[in-house]
């Protein structure tokens, strides 16, 4: 589904934010990505939606190289993937309901629809009770699910997210895991998580990628944060 | 709905909110429209004007041809397909010999016609050239023909005004276009302020997989809306100067011939409509497509 094939990226200031990275990710599958800050986990997950392109190698998804796509098929990529940006990017101006729905117009569904799906993602991350709620009326935790919620409302087959329980306490956490763990298994959707968070990588045992300075250097299933 | 219906349906949503959060920024928009509008619109009713009498002049560069007293009907017909045949010559007229007789002896009642016989009367024809501007030079191929005794051309008075109405209509062409292009760089600066209130909005839109058309029709819609404002309210003025003026100084303009009749309400109201239509939605595109891309690209991260 996911294949990364020697892929490096060097940013215009020189850093070598990613070097020689090739990995696999099959359909369904959820990986941690971990590494400490500056490792490249988000340089990483951005060459996946293509904010950042590879200065070598290839990314394939669902056997398309990205490498390939013109232009106007960017938007097409994106579609199919559901994003969690490491400062969640809701619209300030906007409150739930239309951070949600403006994203499901812009992709061209119906309203009716609409109405339903957005109903539905926020009833599961228990943000049913605020859809009038502006993002700075959420508590961090609220923000955090109002941004996955974003990201799983148009059902994606992918979910990229970056430090999806960054400054959130242990059991919101923990909440939140619990929350993309059901609709990994449920949807059999793929997600590729980057995380710093040690607790929530040792109890959920699933497949980790670790990055020191831009390379793989550790690609375990069913693994902890430490070796 | 189909998808391209919400897309129309989102779009003017989305630009209504956008007007709404402009405020007094966007009345001050359109009301700089109405007035480029309405200085745009009176150029072209001056052009029009203009050109309109131009047309109508155009059978006073009649060239009259008379031919020697003694030709004959074979000579004025070969002659008249001579002219024929030089360049910019447009009708030539053969005219009948006894009709002209008849015409004459009724212009000079008081001469008596009586005694003169027909002969008399020269052959003639009237020659009018395929533009004003050849006259001359046609009367001048005509007069190095055989067989002809005088030709008329009433030219240079009517040069003269011609040129200038031909300098009117360019210039308020020109001047209306150039208006044109001022009044849609005036909707497109809205445009990017617009599309700077809300990169962050666009940048999210472009990472979340929205396509060209979703993101950048609202801010089209929003251009057109500005310039279709400022073309009613335009509209309205120049329909009431346009009754004033020609109420007052009808006279006077009929006198010099100017204006035969002023411009209809109605071509007045839906020309300049179409107009600021147009020029919202070139002003818009033009924006859209520099400042998108300038403002909001979700890969300019990667050079922050
Ligand atoms: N847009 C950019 N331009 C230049 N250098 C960048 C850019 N983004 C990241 N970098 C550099 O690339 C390297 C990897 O950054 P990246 O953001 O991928 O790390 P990270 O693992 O996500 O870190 P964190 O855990 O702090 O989020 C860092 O050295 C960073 O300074
Ligand atoms: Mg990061």
């Amino acid at each position: 589904m996911i294949k990364f094939q020697n892929v490096s990226v060097r940013y215009d200031n020189g850093v070598h934010a990613l070097n020689d990275i090739s990995f696999e990710a099959e359909k369904g599958e959820f990986i941690f990505l971990i590494g400490s800050t500056g490792s490249g986990k988000s340089t990483l997950l951005k060459t996946i939606y293509k904010q950042v392109n590879p200065t070598a190698g290839s990314i394939f998804i669902n056997g398309t190289d990205l490498g390939s796509l013109k232009e106007r098929q960017i938007p097409l990529l994106r579609q199919k993937l559901g994003i969690v940006f490491q400062d969640y990017k809701l619209l300030p101006t906007k409150n739930l309901w239309e951070n949600l729905a403006f994203v499901l117009r812009s992709v061209g569904r119906d309203k009716r629809e609409i109405k339903g799906l957005i109903s539905e993602i926020l009833e599961f991350v228990g943000l049913a009770a605020k859809p009038d709620a502006l993002p700075r009326e959420l508590s961090g935790g609220e923000q955090q699910r109002a941004a996955i919620a974003r990201a799983l409302v148009n059902r994606p087959q992918i979910l990229i997210a970056d430090e999806p329980t960054g400054n959130l306490d242990p059991t919101t956490s923990m909440e939140i895991m619990e929350i993309l763990d059901i609709i990994n298994r449920e949807a059999n959707m793929t997600m590729i998580i980057a995380t710093h968070d040690k607790n929530v990588v040792n109890s959920m045992k699933k497949r980790v990628i670790a990055l020191e300075k831009g390379e793989i250097v550790r690609d375990e299933k069913e693994a902890t944060y430490d070796e | 709905m189909n998808k391209t219906l919400r897309l129309i349906d989102y779009s003017i949503s989305e630009a209504i909110e956008s007007i709404r959060r402009n405020g007094y920024a966007g009345l001050a928009v359109v009301s700089t429209t109405a007035f480029t509008l309405c200085i745009l619109w009176s150029f072209v009713m001056v052009s029009v004007a203009a050109a309109g009498y131009t047309d109508r002049q155009v059978d006073r560069f009649e060239i009259s041809v008379f031919m020697k007293v003694d030709s004959t009907l074979e000579d004025a017909e070969a002659l008249a397909n001579k002219i024929k045949a030089l360049p910019g010559v447009g009708k030539v007229t053969l005219k009948q010999k006894e009709e002209e007789w008849e015409n004459f002896k009724i212009k000079h009642s008081y001469l008596d016609a009586g005694g003169l016989p027909i002969d008399t009367l020269p052959y003639a024809m009237s020659v009018q050239p395929k533009s004003p501007e050849d006259t001359v030079s046609v009367a001048e191929a005509i007069r190095k023909l055989q067989g002809i005794d005088a030709v008329f051309e009433r030219q240079e008075f009517y040069t003269k005004i011609l040129a200038i109405s031909k300098v009117i209509k360019w210039a308020g062409l020109i001047g209306a276009a150039v208006l044109f292009f001022v009044c849609a760089a005036i909707i497109g600066n809205a445009i990017k302020l617009s599309i700077y209130a809300r990169r962050l909005e666009i940048q999210t839109m472009q990472l979340v997989g929205a396509t060209w058309a979703f993101i950048r029709s609202p801010f089209i819609y929003e251009g057109m809306f500005f310039g279709a404002c400022g073309a009613v309210i335009g509209a309205v003025v120049v329909i009431l100067g346009n009754n004033l003026i020609s109420s007052n100084i009808r006279t006077f303009l009929k006198m010099t011939e100017l204006l035969q009749s002023p411009m209809p309400g109605k071509t007045v109201f839906w020309g300049m409509l179409l107009c600021g239509v147009a020029i919202g939605a070139l002003g818009s595109l033009n924006a859209v497509n520099r400042f998108i891309t300038r403002y909001a690209s979700p890969g300019e991260s990667v050079n922050e």
